[in-house]
């Protein structure tokens, strides 16, 4: 008995510990934006919301996150999309090459942001298209292929096939039983796919690095060239609003979709 | 409705034989079962029927129209899944309506149809629930008046009761036969429970390696199978190998083994090589050898298990062969019970014993 209360005990000790070490940043972040001082101190001595004014002076912050959001959307949505066929055809269907096709869609995650990033500039400037949108959306795209098809997978092989022959059997053709039964059921994993691909795209900054030139600019890119030039609290005000609107939206998904914990516990 | 027949229906995969010239008439009205060990086709017959797959060769007609290459969709057929296939993102009142909703049925009739269903399965105060919210016997009946709804050509049923447990099947099962009685529509049950086919259907079909073996009322089937593995696969039975050794028209006689002489009915063939089969229950057992019976066995009890309703003893002829006889227990204080080693003597009938 006391074994058992001992293992608890140690469980949720780690449990605690490992909660505290993701929240930790997010407390840090959130505590310093509220800074009344220039300089980040931790914990604050004083408190203030003039970094909040502030982050309107980064600069072309609005124009970047609004580029970023928009390749974020056009990305994830492309990318959802296409992952649906795709998970389709791997979980329904034999084919040759199938295990091939498994792993590399799945190689983004694998392989290092950066090399994934340089290979995709010296392709775009073959292509003579580099530093456009169209490299940034492709760009991103390949970056955040992997995420859509996982989850989609992942609700696919939760459901049972026969469904869609029921339907058939009571007058569905394919079409209609693709929308009417097929796609409610793999609906978590289209928006958990669709929201990892949006957020994984809006903050990267790895690939966006090697994208980017002259006026096309995204999000992450000002604010990261805003931390190496200024040292004040500005971009802790800006990503607790983020973190605040982020949580917001994964509640709510969550709450309507139980969509996470399709993702995870798998 | 209607009168389903197949004829030299075939199927292959490659040069896999699946079905192999399967020929069968189901009559407008009735009921038939599809009996048979896993794996020998009776799935893949029922897949044909509903349109999911694609015969080699043969011809499947719904009242002499032939169906062969009108897609599942067109064909209104009724299935019922062994795991049920309900859309768990609908009520069960949308579940229901699926179908008539895809014919386009009007909003009134639709709801009319609906509640007529649900009323004919009982579920009429559940229709709002969700399929995950109801037991397992509860969407087996949803998943049977969403087929029955759309009043199908035929009634497809594959394994309808595999999934319940053993007191829930008892009760669906006069259930289904009240529901197939009452809609009155064609009906396929496709089983491997010998007990669900008899006790469901008209007519029970029994298949082996992709071929009808022999098509027949169940208590035909039970009581005279035309071969050993039909006897075998319905129920319990003895089989003993011997050959006849004198032939009449009040019986013949059959050497089983030097010592045990079997009498049988029916004229046969001096010398030929016969199997003979006894189901268990035609054995009369007794603890004390009594005078007159015909094919009187002595034996010992070499296995003793209870079963409920009635005991099933291994017994070992003194003349060698081991048989396996059932004796219903009567009372409640069964005083006649066996211990193992105990002599014990067997009578037959001559005519409960069946010659191949």
């Amino acid at each position: 008995m006391s074994e058992e209360r001992e293992f608890r005990l140690i469980i949720s000790v780690l449990g605690w510990a490992a909660l505290a070490f993701l929240v930790f940043p997010v407390v840090v972040t959130v505590l310093v934006s509220f800074n009344g001082s220039f300089f980040i101190e931790f914990p604050p001595s004083s408190y203030s919301l003039e970094w909040y004014r502030n982050i309107a002076n980064i600069n072309k912050i609005a124009e970047a996150t609004l580029i970023s959001l928009m390749i974020a959307a056009i990305a994830a949505t492309l990318v959802t999309v296409m992952a649906l066929g795709t998970a389709i055809a791997i979980v329904r269907h034999e084919f040759a090459g199938k295990a091939a096709l498994t792993s590399f869609l799945l190689s983004p995650v694998a392989v290092p942001i950066v090399a994934i990033g340089i290979a995709l500039v010296q392709f775009f400037i073959r292509l003579d298209i580099a530093f456009t949108w169209y490299s940034l959306v492709i760009g991103h795209m390949v970056l955040v292929a992997a995420y859509p098809v996982r989850t989609i997978v992942a609700s696919m092989t939760l459901y049972n096939p026969n469904i869609e022959e029921a339907a058939a059997s009571l007058g569905a053709n394919s079409w209609v039983a693709f929308w009417t039964v097929t796609l409610p059921q793999l609906k978590p994993g289209i928006i958990s796919g669709f929201l990892f691909a949006f957020l994984i795209s809006f903050d990267n900054y790895p690939i966006s690095i090697f994208l980017v030139r002259g006026g096309l600019t995204t999000m992450p890119i000002e604010l990261f060239n805003y931390i190496s030039q200024n040292f004040d609290p500005t971009p802790a005000a800006f990503s607790t609003i983020y973190i605040l609107i982020i949580s917001l939206i994964i509640v709510f998904v969550e709450k309507r979709y139980q969509v996470i914990s399709l993702s995870i516990g798998r | 409705m209607a009168r389903l027949e197949l004829s030299d229906l075939c199927f292959s995969v490659g040069n896999l034989d699946i079905l192999r010239d399967v020929n069968l008439t189901v009559e407008e009205g009735s009921c038939l079962a599809l009996l048979g060990p896993s794996g020998c086709g009776k799935t893949t017959t029922l897949r044909a029927i509903a349109g999911f797959l694609q015969p080699t060769s043969g011809s499947i007609t719904f009242n002499g129209q032939s169906v062969v290459g009108t897609p599942a969709h067109k064909r209104n057929v009724g299935l019922v899944f062994q795991d049920y296939a309900l859309f768990p993102h609908m009520t069960v009142a949308e579940n229901i309506a699926y179908g008539l909703k895809r014919r386009g049925v009007a909003q009134t009739e639709c709801t009319q149809r609906v509640a007529d269903a649900l009323e004919l399965v009982q579920l009429g105060p559940l229709a709002d629930r969700l399929p995950r919210q109801m037991s397992g016997g509860q969407q087996q009946r949803v998943s049977l008046a969403r087929a029955l709804v759309i009043r199908p050509n035929v009634l497809l049923l594959d394994e309808p009761l595999g999934a319940l447990d053993r007191k829930l099947r008892d009760q669906m099962q006069v259930e289904l036969k009240r529901i197939q009685r009452e809609s009155g529509i064609t009906t396929i049950i496709v089983t491997h429970d010998q007990e669900e086919a008899l006790s469901l259907s008209d007519r029970v079909a029994v298949m082996f390696h992709g071929q009808i073996n022999e098509i027949g009322e169940p208590t035909e089937l039970y009581r005279e199978p035309g071969s050993r593995s039909v006897m075998e696969f319905l129920g319990a039975s003895n089989f003993l190998d011997g050959t006849i050794v004198s032939g009449g028209s009040a019986g013949s006689h059959v050497r089983v083994t030097d010592e045990l002489s079997i009498k049988v009915a029916g004229c046969h063939t001096e010398g030929q090589q016969v199997q003979l089969g006894i189901r268990p229950e035609q054995f009369l057992v007794e603890a004390e050898q009594r005078a007159g019976g015909s094919n009187l066995i002595a034996a010992r009890v070499r296995e003793v298990v209870y079963k409920g309703p009635h005991v099933e003893l291994h017994v070992e002829a003194d003349a060698g062969p081991r048989l396996m006889v059932q004796r219903r227990i009567r009372g409640i204080t069964a005083q006649d019970t066996f211990a193992i080693g105990q002599a014990v003597y067997l009578t037959v009938e001559p005519d409960a014993i069946l010659v191949f």
